[in-house]
C-alpha cells in the first residue's frame, strides 16, 4: 500500500514538473542486483540531487536541456558516473569498492576488529558466498573457503556430518574446533540454515584462539547470523531465499556384471594344495540351478543398487524479516529445509526460527536477546540394509514372477539349485522394515545487558545457555531370514550448557598515535548431559519406539547416563596501536577445568604487525594499497580428550554383566579403566608469521601465512600391553608438530562496467610429524606411531607383487604359495618378519587447494568452484567390503585384477550346453595361464605379509564443486512485481570428479558402509534470492 | 555505578564459589572404594570375575582350544585354514590375539576384586573363601595360557594408576609355580557348590597342572602328585550317570561336572547373549527359514572321530543327531509325534561294509509319509575322500548335539545356547589319573581309570561294556598306551574344549595330526608344522601385537620366528 501511494505521488510529481524540467528515475544495486539504499545519486555539476530509498529507487528532476551525467556514491563502493541521455529511466550497478575490505570488522572472540587492524591469522568468509554454494550444511559451504580449513564431508546421506581440521591434526582425542554461533559455544554448526549466515570468521593461529584458551585449541569457527541493521537506520527488509534441487546418483563404481562375478566366485573357491590350485567341489558354484544358468546366458541381472535407491531432493526456503527503528533493531527468520537422500526411506527435515532484539535504551545502556530454534528430523532408514544391497549378487533377483519380494533370494529354493547361495535376508526386506528416526531440538539463546558508563568503557554480562534434546528412535520389522521378531528402541539425550561471560572493554587514544584497547573477561561454562535408553522386541503390534513396554524389555539396551563438566576462565587482551602502522596484541587467559586433578593452566601469547604500506618510504610504491606483515607466538591447550570423571577410578556401571550360579542369576558390573593420576592438559606453542598484500588498486588481495605448532603432552589413548589386561588409557604421551604454509589469493581479473571477473585461490599445506613418544625419541611400533611421521600413518608390509606358479620353489622358502602377496624385505635380512613393515601413507593430504572463479556479464553471474585434497592415502571402508580386502566369497562386487591359477576349471561364456529340457547349462572350460601378474592376491589365498594391504588406495581428488549461474531481473520487471530485487540461478553441486579412486567416493573413504559410505550424487539445483 | 558495584559482586561471588564450582559430581557412577566397601559392590565384581568365563569361552569359536587337531576338519568357509592347518599360521593371527587379549582381560578383572578384598566390609569367612575363588580363577587363566603359549607373562597385580609397560614373559618353570602355589593357596578356603570355584575344581586343575609339568618339565614325582590330586577331585564317585542323561538340557550341574561355565535363560541380557557351543560342531543347516539351529560351523567332526566309535558304542548315538526332524529342535519335543512329522535328513551307518540302496529301501519301509520333500540323506562311508567330499555342502554331516540348547529354540543365533559349557567332569579327572599312570609307565591302572568311564551305565547298546579300542594295559610303549587313551578320550570328550591341549601336552599333536587330519596330511604334516624358522609350531604364537607394545623383550615361540 505505502508503495502504491509512493508511486502515486510520484506521478504527481511528474505531471507538475512537465515543462521545465524532466524527471528521471532509476534503481541503484550492487553486482547481485540487490538494491542499495542510502546511495547518494547527483547531478554532475549541479547541486540537484537525492538519496535512494529502502528500495534503492531514486527520482530527480533535472534539466530538459543539455547533456547530462549522474555521480552515484556508496560507503563501500566506487563512485560512479552515468551519462543520463534521453533516458527517463537508468539502472546502476555499483561495485564493491575492494580497498574497503580492509574496513570489514572481523570477529576475533569477545569483540572485533578491523580487518586492517588484524594481527592474527583469521580467515572470514562472508554469507553471500557461503550461500552461492546452494549447500544444505553450513559446514560444506565453508568448505575450500579459508585456507589452513580441511574440511571433508564423512558420509552421501542427509543431515551428514563432516570431518575438519584447523592446521593439522594436533591431537588424536578431540580434534574439532570450538564453534561460536552468535557468541554461544556450540558443538557444531550442522543445525544453522546457510542462508541465516551473515558471516564466518576463523581464528586460526594461537593468539587469535588464545582468547578462548583451552577451548579454541582447535581453532575457532565464528559464526554470525543475519542481524538488523545499524539502530537509527529505519528501514524494513524482507528476503526470501529458496532453491529445489534433485538429486542423482553419479560416478558409479565399476561392478562386475553377473558373469564376471560368478568368475570371481569360482575363483574363490579354489583350494591350494599339493603344489596346485584346484575347484573342490564344481558344483556349488552354481549349485546346478538352471534358472541361474538361464539369467547368465541372458545376461539378465538384477540391478539390486537401482533397486535400492531413487532420486533424491533437496529445498532451502528462508524468509527473513529484519527492521529496525531509533533505538530499536529486530530481525526474525524461519526457515525449512529438505534434503530426501537416494537411498529409500532417507531424508531430513529441519525447521528454523529465529528472533533477536536488541535495544538501545540510552547513550549508556543497552539490553538485548536472542532465541535461534532448530527442530530437525533425520529419517535414517536401515543402515544394513543400505550396505547389503551390494552384498547381493547380481544373478540373484529381487522379485519373484508374481513381483513379490523373494525372502532370502540366495537359498536353494529361490535359486531351485541343490544348496544355497547365500541365507542371506532380502535387504530390500530390511529397508522395509522400519526406520531409525532421529528427532532433534536445539535452542541457542542469550541475553545480554551492556553498560557504557563512559565514552571508552563498556561493561557486558551475557548469559547463554544452550539446550539440545535428541530422541533417536529404532524400530525394525520381522524379516525372514534376519529376525524372527520385531525390535525398538530410543534413545533420548538432554543436553544442557551454558557460559556466562562479564566483559569489561576500555580503550582510548593518548595523543593522536596511540591507541589502547584492553578487555578483561570472566567466563563460566558448565555442561550437563542426561540420557536414557531403553530396548524392548518382539511388540504386540508395530508401534515403533511409541509404545516400548508393550513389548519384552531388553535390559541390555537399556540404561541411563550422567555426565557434567565445568570451566571456569579469566582473561585478557591488549590491543596497542600506534598510528595505525604498529599494532601489538597480548593475550592470557587462565583456565580451571573440573575434569583435572591439576586443574588450573594458563596461556599466553603476544601478536604484532607492521603495517608496512603506512610507512613514508612506501608512499613512492603505489602499485601497493596495503602492506602488513605479522607475527604471533602463544601457547593454547586442550583438555577434551578426558572424559567427564575421567580422574576417578570407578567400575562400568553403565552397563550391566550377567552371570549365574546353578540358575541364580546374578549381576555385576566390570571393573573400570585405569585413571591417570598425572594427566594434565595438553599444551600447544604456536609461532605464525604472515603477510597481507592489497596491490594493483586493490585488484590483488591475498595473505600468506606460516606456522609451527608443537603439542606438547599430547593427550592420545595410549595402547597398553595386552598382558596388563587393559586396553588402552589416556596419557599425555608426547609431543607433535604441525607446520604448515597457507595461501589465500583474491583476484580481480576485469573489471568494467558490465564485465567483471575476479578469481580466488586457497592453498594449504601441513605437516604432522610426532616429535617424541613417552619421554621417549623412540617409535612406537605396537600403536603404529613413528618419530618424524604423522599421527595417523598406515603401516604394513609393502607389497611388490604375486607369487607365480613357476615360482613355487622361491615361495616356499618363504612358507608361501604361489598367488599369494610378495612382502618387501625392507631391512633387506633375507626373510619377511614384522621389521619389514614400512609406512605406507598417511590419510592426511600433502595440500588441498581451491580456485574459484565469479564472472559477472551485465544481469547475468556464473560461478564455478573447484576444490582438491592431494596426497590422501587410506585404509579404505569401500574396499573392505567390496573389494579385494574382502575373503568373504560373496561380498567383493567391485571389477578388480585379482589372481587367477592357471589351468583351473572355469566357465566358458562362450560356448553352452544344453540341458535335458532344453535350457541352455554352463559348460567348464579352463584358465589357461590364468592371470598371474594381477594387482591382487588370489581372493581365499592372500599369505601371511598381505595386511590389510587390500584396502589401501590413494583418495586424493579434484572436484568441480559447484558451478552457478544466476540472472538479476532488470528493475522494471522487478519494480512491477513490488520487489527490490529478484535474482534467480541454476547450480549443479559436484558435477566432476577426478580420481583413481575406485569406490564411491574418496571424500569418505574411511567412513564404514553402513554409516552412511554410499553412491555418489550430482545435484541440480533452481534458486530464487527475493528481496523487498 | 550501581550496576558496576553490582557487577563486581557478582565477579567475586562467582571467584569465592570456583573451587566448588570445579569439582565433580558424579551422580551416576561410584568410585571403586566406596563401593567395594560394601557387600553389594564386592558381590558385583566377584560376579563379572565370574561372567569372564562368558567371554573367554561362550563368545568366541575354540580355535586355539580344539582348532588343528586330529578329530576336527576343516570348516565350510575355510575360515581359519592358519589354525586348521598351521602352514599360515603367523605370529598374527587374529584369533589367537583374542584369545590371549580375553584371558588377560579377565585376569585385570580379578586383580582388582583381589586389590579390593581387604576393604570389603563382609564377614571374614565370606572374604577369605571369595579371596580364594578369584585366586582359583587367576590360576586358572594363567594355566589356560601356558596350555597354549608355554611360558607367559604373570600378571598378579591390578592396573590402576597410570600404565604398566614392562610385563616380562617368564619361564615355563616360574609359569608353572606360579599356577600350582596359587591353586594350593586357594584350596584350602574353597567351599564345595561346584557352580563357584570350588574345592573338586581345584583339585581337578591341580592334577592336570601337575600333570602339564610332568610331561613338559620330565620332572616324574610331578605324576604322582597329578595322582593324587585327580584322587582328591574323583572324591570317591563313581561314574554313574547314562551320557545321553549325562548331556540332558534338564541335567545341568549334575554331580559329575566340577567346573562349567553357568548360562540360564534368566542370566542373559538378549536373547543372542547365549553362548555359541551348540552352533560349532557340524554343517551349516541353513538360514531361519528352515527353523534349524543356526550353525556357525567352525569345527565339523572328522571322519577319524565317526571311525573312532564301535557299533556297541550308545555315546555315539547320544553325541550325535542323525536324524533330523521338520525342525531341528522337534527331536527334543514330546509331543510331536516322530512317527509322523516330516524328516528333513538322516545321516546312517552300517558297521563294516558301505551302506547300500537296499538298507536305505529298508529304512524308508513305513516312513514314505515322513519323507520332506528337501529331505538329504548322506550316509557314513569307509572312504575318507569320498566322505569328505561333501563337507562344503549344508547338512553334509551329522551335527553334534549333547550341546542342544532346546529351551532357546526359537532364536535364531549362533549364540541362542542357554547350556552351560562344561570345562572340567569327573570323567575327565578319571582320564587325567590315567594318563599319569601311563606317565609312570603302569598302564594296567591307566587301563582301569579308562574302563571306569566305559563301565558308565548304559554305556554299550548291548548291554554289555565297552573296552578300550586299543589295549591301553597292553600297551608296548608309553606312546602306544597314549594312542590308546586318546582314542577314548575322543569319543568320550568330543566337541569338549579339551582335546588341542590333551595332544600337545603328551607331545602326541604332530604325530595325531599327521595321522587323522585329513587336510593337514594333504599339506604334509612336516611341512604344516614347519616355521620359517625350520622348528616345529607346537605352542601357538604369542600375538605380534602384544610383542609390539610390551617393553620387556618377548621371546617368540618356535616355529614362528
Amino acid at each position: 500500500m505505502r508503495k502504491l501511494i509512493f508511486l502515486f505521488f510520484v506521478f504527481l510529481f511528474n505531471t507538475y514538473a512537465f515543462g521545465q524540467n524532466r524527471e528521471i528515475s532509476g534503481i541503484v544495486k550492487d553486482e547481485n542486483g540487490i538494491p542499495l539504499p542510502g546511495a547518494s545519486v547527483r547531478l554532475t555539476e549541479s547541486t540537484i540531487g537525492a538519496s535512494t530509498d529502502a528500495n534503492g529507487t531514486f527520482t530527480l528532476s533535472i534539466p530538459q536541456a543539455g547533456e547530462h551525467s549522474l555521480v552515484v556514491d556508496l560507503m563501500g563502493y566506487k563512485s560512479k558516473t552515468v551519462p543520463v541521455g534521453n533516458a527517463a529511466t537508468i539502472d546502476i550497478v555499483l561495485i564493491v569498492d575492494e580497498a574497503q575490505t580492509l574496513d570489514e570488522v572481523v570477529a576475533v572472540g569477545y569483540g572485533s576488529v578491523r580487518k586492517r587492524d588484524l594481527t592474527g591469522a583469521v580467515g572470514s568468509v562472508g554469507g553471500k558466498e557461503l550461500q552461492e554454494r546452494g549447500t544444505t550444511s553450513a559446514m560444506e559451504a565453508l568448505q575450500g573457503t579459508v585456507p589452513g580449513v580441511d574440511i571433508s564431508s564423512t558420509s552421501t546421506r542427509p543431515g551428514r556430518s563432516f570431518n575438519i581440521q584447523i592446521r593439522g591434526q594436533n591431537s588424536i582425542a578431540g580434534g574439532n574446533p570450538l564453534y561460536i554461533v552468535d557468541g554461544i559455544a556450540t558443538g557444531n554448526i550442522d543445525f544453522l540454515n546457510p542462508a541465516d549466515i551473515e558471516n564466518i570468521d576463523v581464528l586460526k593461529d594461537a593468539s587469535s584462539t588464545a582468547i578462548y584458551g583451552s577451548r579454541g585449541s582447535n581453532g575457532v569457527v565464528i559464526v554470525t547470523t543475519k542481524n538488523a541493521g545499524r539502530p537509527g537506520d529505519t528501514r524494513t527488509t524482507v528476503t526470501y531465499d529458496g532453491y529445489y534441487g534433485v538429486r542423482q546418483l553419479a560416478r558409479i563404481p565399476n561392478f562386475m556384471d553377473g558373469r564376471e562375478w560368478v568368475d570371481f566366485r569360482t575363483s574363490a573357491f579354489y583350494t591350494y594344495a599339493n603344489d596346485q590350485y584346484s575347484l573342490g567341489t564344481p558344483n556349488t558354484i552354481l549349485q546346478n540351478s538352471p534358472l541361474l544358468e538361464s539369467r547368465l546366458y541372458n545376461e539378465e541381472y538384477e540391478d539390486w543398487l537401482g533397486l535400492g535407491t531413487k532420486t533424491g531432493q533437496q529445498q532451502n526456503h528462508y524468509l527473513g524479516i529484519a527492521g529496525a527503528s531509533e533505538k530499536l533493531t529486530y530481525n526474525l527468520g524461519v526457515g525449512y529445509q529438505q534434503e530426501v537422500g537416494n537411498f529409500l526411506k532417507e531424508d531430513l527435515n529441519r525447521y528454523t526460527l529465529k528472533l533477536s532484539v536488541e535495544h538501545k535504551t540510552s547513550d549508556y545502556f543497552s539490553t538485548g536477546a536472542s532465541i535461534n530454534f532448530v527442530h530437525g528430523v533425520n529419517n535414517a532408514g536401515s543402515q544394513y540394509g543400505y550396505r547389503d544391497i551390494l552384498r547381493m549378487p547380481p544373478i540373484l533377483y529381487a522379485h519373484d514372477d508374481n513381483g513379490n519380494l523373494i525372502a532370502q533370494p540366495g537359498i536353494a529354493a529361490s535359486i531351485q539349485g541343490d544348496g544355497n547361495f547365500t541365507s542371506s535376508p532380502n535387504p530390500l526386506n530390511e529397508i522395509n522394515s522400519g526406520t531409525e528416526e532421529i528427532r532433534q531440538y536445539d535452542l541457542l539463546s542469550n541475553i545480554f545487558a551492556e553498560l557504557r558508563p563512559m565514552e571508552n568503557l563498556s561493561i557486558r554480562s551475557t548469559f547463554m545457555p544452550r539446550f539440545n534434546r535428541t530422541r533417536t528412535g529404532r524400530y525394525y520389522g520381522i524379516v525372514p531370514g534376519t529376525r524372527n521378531q520385531d525390535v525398538s528402541y530410543q534413545n533420548n539425550i538432554e543436553s544442557l550448557e551454558w557460559t556466562w561471560d562479564n566483559v569489561i572493554n576500555y580503550n582510548t587514544l593518548f595523543g593522536d598515535d596511540h591507541k589502547i584497547d584492553v578487555s578483561l573477561i570472566q567466563s563460566a561454562y558448565k555442561t550437563r548431559i542426561e540420557g536414557i535408553q531403553a530396548g524392548a522386541n518382539d511388540l504386540p503390534y508395530p508401534s515403533q519406539w511409541y509404545n516400548l513396554f508393550s513389548g519384552s524389555f531388553a535390559p541390555n539396551q537399556s540404561g541411563t547416563s550422567y555426565a557434567e563438566t565445568a570451566l571456569l576462565s579469566f582473561a585478557a587482551r591488549a590491543n596497542y596501536d600506534f598510528k595505525g602502522r604498529y599494532l601489538l596484541t597480548g593475550t592470557v587467559r587462565y583456565d580451571g577445568s573440573s575434569k583435572l586433578r591439576n586443574k588450573w593452566a594458563a596461556f599466553p601469547s603476544m601478536a604484532a604487525a607492521w603495517r608496512i604500506s603506512e610507512e613514508n618510504f612506501m608512499q613512492n610504491a603505489s602499485f601497493v594499497n596495503d602492506l602488513k606483515l605479522r607475527a604471533s607466538l602463544g601457547y593454547s591447550g586442550n583438555n577434551n580428550g578426558i572424559e567427564a570423571f575421567g580422574s576417578q577410578l570407578t567400575p562400568q556401571t553403565g552397563s550391566i554383566i550377567w552371570y549365574d550360579f546353578n540358575g541364580d542369576a546374578v549381576r555385576g558390573f566390570m571393573s573400570g579403566p585405569p585413571i591417570n593420576s598425572v594427566i594434565t592438559w595438553e599444551k600447544t606453542r604456536e609461532l605464525n608469521v604472515g603477510v597481507d598484500f592489497s596491490l594493483f588498486n586493490y585488484r590483488v588481495r591475498g595473505n600468506i601465512e606460516l606456522y609451527d605448532k608443537l603439542s606438547d603432552g599430547l593427550l592420545m589413548q595410549r595402547t597398553l600391553t595386552v598382558e596388563s589386561g587393559v586396553p588402552y588409557m589416556m596419557d599425555n604421551i608426547g609431543s607433535v608438530n604441525n607446520r604448515g604454509v597457507e595461501v589465500g589469493l583474491h583476484t580481480t581479473n576485469i573489471s568494467r562496467n558490465d564485465w567483471e571477473w575476479t578469481t580466488s585461490f586457497m592453498f594449504s599445506h601441513n605437516k604432522n610429524q610426532i616429535r617424541s613418544l613417552y619421554g621417549k625419541k623412540e617409535d612406537v611400533v605396537g600403536e603404529a606411531r613413528f618419530i618424524g611421521q604423522p599421527i595417523e600413518v598406515i603401516y604394513d608390509y609393502r607389497i611388490t607383487g604375486l607369487w607365480r606358479m613357476d615360482q613355487l620353489a622361491e615361495a616356499a622358502q618363504y612358507g608361501q604359495q604361489p598367488g599369494q602377496a610378495i612382502a618387501a624385505d625392507t631391512d633387506g635380512n633375507g626373510e619377511i618378519t614384522p621389521a619389514d613393515r614400512v609406512v605406507l601413507g598417511s590419510p592426511y593430504p600433502d595440500w588441498i587447494g581451491s580456485v574459484t572463479s565469479n564472472l559477472r556479464y551485465k544481469n547475468w553471474d556464473l560461478s564455478v568452484n573447484l576444490y582438491t585434497r592431494q596426497g590422501v592415502f587410506v585404509a579404505d571402508s569401500f574396499l573392505e567390503e567390496f573389494g579385494p580386502q574382502n575373503t568373504q566369497r560373496g561380498r567383493p562386487k567391485i571389477n578388480y585384477d585379482y589372481y587367477i591359477p592357471p589351468g583351473v576349471p572355469r566357465y566358458d561364456w562362450n560356448n553352452w550346453g544344453t540341458h535335458a529340457d532344453g535350457s541352455p547349462q554352463a559348460v567348464w572350460g579352463d584358465s589357461g595361464v590364468g592371470n598371474e601378474n594381477a594387482k591382487y592376491p588370489h581372493p581365499q589365498n592372500v599369505g601371511p605379509y598381505y595386511g590389510n594391504n587390500g584396502r589401501y588406495t590413494d583418495a586424493s581428488f579434484v572436484k568441480i564443486r559447484n558451478i552457478v549461474m544466476g540472472y538479476s531481473l532488470p528493475s522494471e520487471i522487478v519494480s512491477k512485481w513490488k520487489m527490490s530485487s529478484m535474482r534467480i540461478y541454476a547450480n549443479i553441486l559436484n558435477p566432476f570428479v577426478f580420481t583413481k579412486y575406485e569406490g564411491w567416493d574418496p571424500e569418505y573413504a574411511t567412513t564404514a558402509l553402513n554409516n552412511g559410505n554410499g553412491p555418489s550424487n550430482v545435484t541440480y539445483q533452481l534458486g530464487v534470492n527475493v528481496r523487498f | 555505578m550501581k550496576k558496576i558495584i553490582y557487577t563486581l559482586f557478582v565477579g567475586v561471588l562467582v571467584l569465592s564459589g570456583c573451587a566448588k564450582f570445579l569439582e565433580e559430581d558424579n551422580r551416576g557412577g561410584i568410585t571403586n572404594e566406596e563401593f567395594y566397601r560394601t557387600e553389594a559392590g564386592y558381590r558385583s565384581i566377584v560376579n563379572s570375575s565370574y561372567a569372564t568365563l562368558r567371554t573367554t569361552f561362550g563368545t568366541e569359536a575354540p580355535w586355539l582350544l580344539l582348532g588343528g587337531t586330529d578329530i576336527y576338519q576343516m570348516n565350510r568357509e575355510q575360515a581359519n585354514r592358519a589354525l586348521m592347518e598351521y602352514t599360515q599360521l603367523f605370529a598374527d593371527n587374529g584369533d589367537v590375539l583374542t584369545f590371549y587379549r580375553n584371558c588377560y582381560e579377565a585376569i585385570q578383572n580379578i586383580n582388582v576384586a583381589i586389590f579390593y578384598n581387604d576393604i570389603t566390609e563382609v564377614d571374614e569367612e565370606q572374604r577369605k573363601t571369595w579371596l580364594a575363588e578369584l585366586r582359583f580363577l587367576r590360576a586358572f587363566y594363567h594355566f589356560t595360557l601356558i596350555e597354549q603359549f608355554g611360558g607367559i607373562v604373570i600378571n598378579d597385580e591390578p592396573t590402576l594408576e597410570g600404565p604398566r609397560l614392562n610385563l616380562p614373559r617368564q619361564s615355563l618353570e616360574a609359569s608353572f609355580d606360579f599356577v600350582i602355589r596359587e591353586m594350593e593357596a586357594a584350596l584350602p578356603d574353597l567351599k564345595d557348590d561346584r557352580a563357584r570355584a570350588s574345592k573338586a575344581a581345584a583339585n581337578h586343575y591341580l592334577a592336570k597342572a601337575y600333570l602339564t609339568r610332568a610331561w613338559d618339565l620330565g620332572e616324574s614325582t610331578d605324576f604322582t602328585k597329578a595322582q593324587e590330586y585327580a584322587e582328591a577331585a574323583i572324591g570317591g564317585y563313581n561314574i554313574s550317570i547314562p551320557y545321553e542323561a549325562l548331556w540332558s538340557a534338564s541335567n545341568e550341574m549334575n554331580d559329575e561336572v566340577l567346573f562349567a561355565v553357568q548360562y540360564d535363560g534368566k542370566s542373559i541380557g538378549d536373547v543372542s547373549e547365549g553362548n555359541n557351543q551348540q552352533s560349532l560342531f557340524g554343517p551349516y543347516l541353513g538360514g531361519a527359514e528352515l527353523n534349524h539351529k543356526y550353525m556357525s560351523s567352525p569345527l565339523i567332526p572328522a571322519w577319524n572321530l565317526h571311525k573312532f566309535y564301535e557299533e556297541n558304542d550308545a555315546r555315539y548315538d547320544a553325541t550325535f543327531l542323525f536324524t533330523i526332524y521338520d525342525q531341528y529342535f522337534d527331536y527334543y519335543d514330546g509331543n510331536k509325534d516322530k512317527n509322523e512329522i516330516l524328516i528333513r535328513a538322516y545321516y546312517p551307518r552300517v558297521w563294516d561294509r558301505e551302506y547300500t540302496r537296499a538298507d536305505s529301501l529298508a529304512w524308508v519301509a513305513g516312513k514314505e509319509h515322513q519323507i520332506a520333500s528337501n529331505f538329504r540323506y548322506y550316509p557314513f562311508k569307509y572312504d575318507e575322500q569320498a566322505y569328505r567330499a561333501a563337507y562344503q555342502i549344508d547338512m553334509s554331516t551329522p551335527v553334534i548335539k549333547k550341546f542342544d540348547s532346546p529351551s532357546t529354540r526359537q532364536v535364531f543365533s549362533t549364540h541362542a545356547s542357554v547350556r552351560d559349557i562344561v570345562l572340567a567332569r569327573k570323567a575327565e579327572t578319571y582320564f587325567l589319573y590315567a594318563e599319569a599312570s601311563i606317565g609312570l609307565n603302569d598302564f594296567p591302572t591307566a587301563e582301569q581309570y579308562v574302563q571306569r568311564v566305559l563301565d558308565r551305565p548304559e554305556n554299550a547298546k548291548d548291554g554289555s561294556t565297552l573296552k578300550p579300542s586299543q589295549s591301553i594295559a597292553n600297551a608296548s610303549s608309553q606312546s602306544e598306551a597314549l594312542d590308546g587313551l586318546l582314542i577314548e578320550s575322543a569319543k568320550e570328550f568330543a566337541g569338549e574344549y579339551l582335546r588341542w591341549a590333551e595332544l600337545r601336552r603328551t607331545g602326541k599333536l604332530k604325530e595325531l595330526c599327521g595321522r587323522y587330519n585329513f587336510d593337514i596330511r594333504r599339506v604334509g604334516v612336516d611341512a604344516a608344522f614347519r616355521g620359517q624358522d625350520g622348528q616345529d609350531k607346537i605352542y601357538r604364537p604369542i600375538p605380534q601385537a602384544a610383542i609390539d607394545i610390551n617393553e620387556a623383550e618377548i621371546s617368540q615361540n618356535p616355529g614362528y620366528n
